[in-house]
């Protein structure tokens, strides 16, 4: 069975390229334009593995994984940040909040595909 | 796959700075929100990580220290004047043309490009010392 994936970003070309890199592949893929828009997502379906920016408007990325892990039926989904942010502190940040991974922005399909398929294991 | 999805690039970036340039227009460095600062950062943000994916290096250079100026005003570490508004105004404007140019003309060398990227390279050496 294909596993689903929720990609969370407020640039479209953005959601574009994950999109069609992991559709692609077999993922079934759902799509929130940020944090907010993706709540609607996280009601109970199976989702295996969550991939958010974080700067976003409404509910940025370390705002919605605080959301998700507070969900008791997505409390140890994979989430990994996908970003042009590089700095320490926010990387940190998102730990804390229970980030699983981090991938920086330009980001290569084949990367990213291996990263998912590496938390997905 | 890229360049099927580089139309959309293109489309939202220049989107995204016309928005700017018609809010830039209405502020001055003694009235810009913060709601103003972030979109700037985010907006930026996003021109950073994207558009090298679609071949504008060029354009992911010139808004490296775009971005790091906005981080540093965002969190109080900088503060606004005019000639900060004014040059985002111009940054935003050259951003744009390089877009229009497309992703293989030569490196503009010009002397409007280099003295934004130098004046936006510069803040960021300010907050750097006044950081330290």
């Amino acid at each position: 069975m294909a596993k689903t994936v929720l990609i969370v970003d407020d640039s479209e070309s953005i959601r574009e390229v994950v999109n069609f890199t992991l559709q692609n592949e077999g993922y079934d893929v759902l799509v929130g334009v940020d944090g907010e828009d993706a709540l609607k997502f996280l009601d109970g379906r199976t989702i295996d593995i969550v991939i958010t920016d974080l700067h976003m408007p409404n509910l940025d990325g370390l705002g919605l994984i605080r959301k998700v892990r507070e969900m008791e039926a997505y409390k140890h989904i994979p989430i990994l940040f996908l970003t042009t942010e590089s700095q320490a502190s926010k990387k940190m940040e998102a730990k804390q909040a229970g980030a699983t991974g981090w991938i920086i922005k330009p980001f290569v399909p084949a990367k990213l595909l291996s990263a998912i398929s590496r938390v997905l294991r | 796959m890229i360049e099927s999805i580089k139309h959309i690039f293109i489309e939202e970036t220049s989107r995204d700075l016309h928005q700017l340039n018609n809010e830039l227009q209405s502020v001055s460095f003694e009235n810009i929100s913060g709601e103003v600062t972030e979109k700037i950062f985010r907006t930026m943000h996003t021109i950073k990580g994207s558009a090298p994916m679609f071949g504008y290096n060029n354009i992911a250079e010139i808004v490296i220290p775009v971005v790091e100026t906005y981080r540093a005003l965002s969190k109080g570490r900088l503060e606004f004047d005019n000639q900060i508004i004014e040059k985002t105004k111009n940054i935003v404007l050259l951003i744009q043309d390089e877009l229009n140019k497309g992703d293989d003309h030569l490196p503009a060398n010009d002397e409007e490009k280099q003295m934004l990227v130098s004046f936006f390279t510069d803040m960021n050496r300010l907050n750097d010392r006044t950081n330290d």
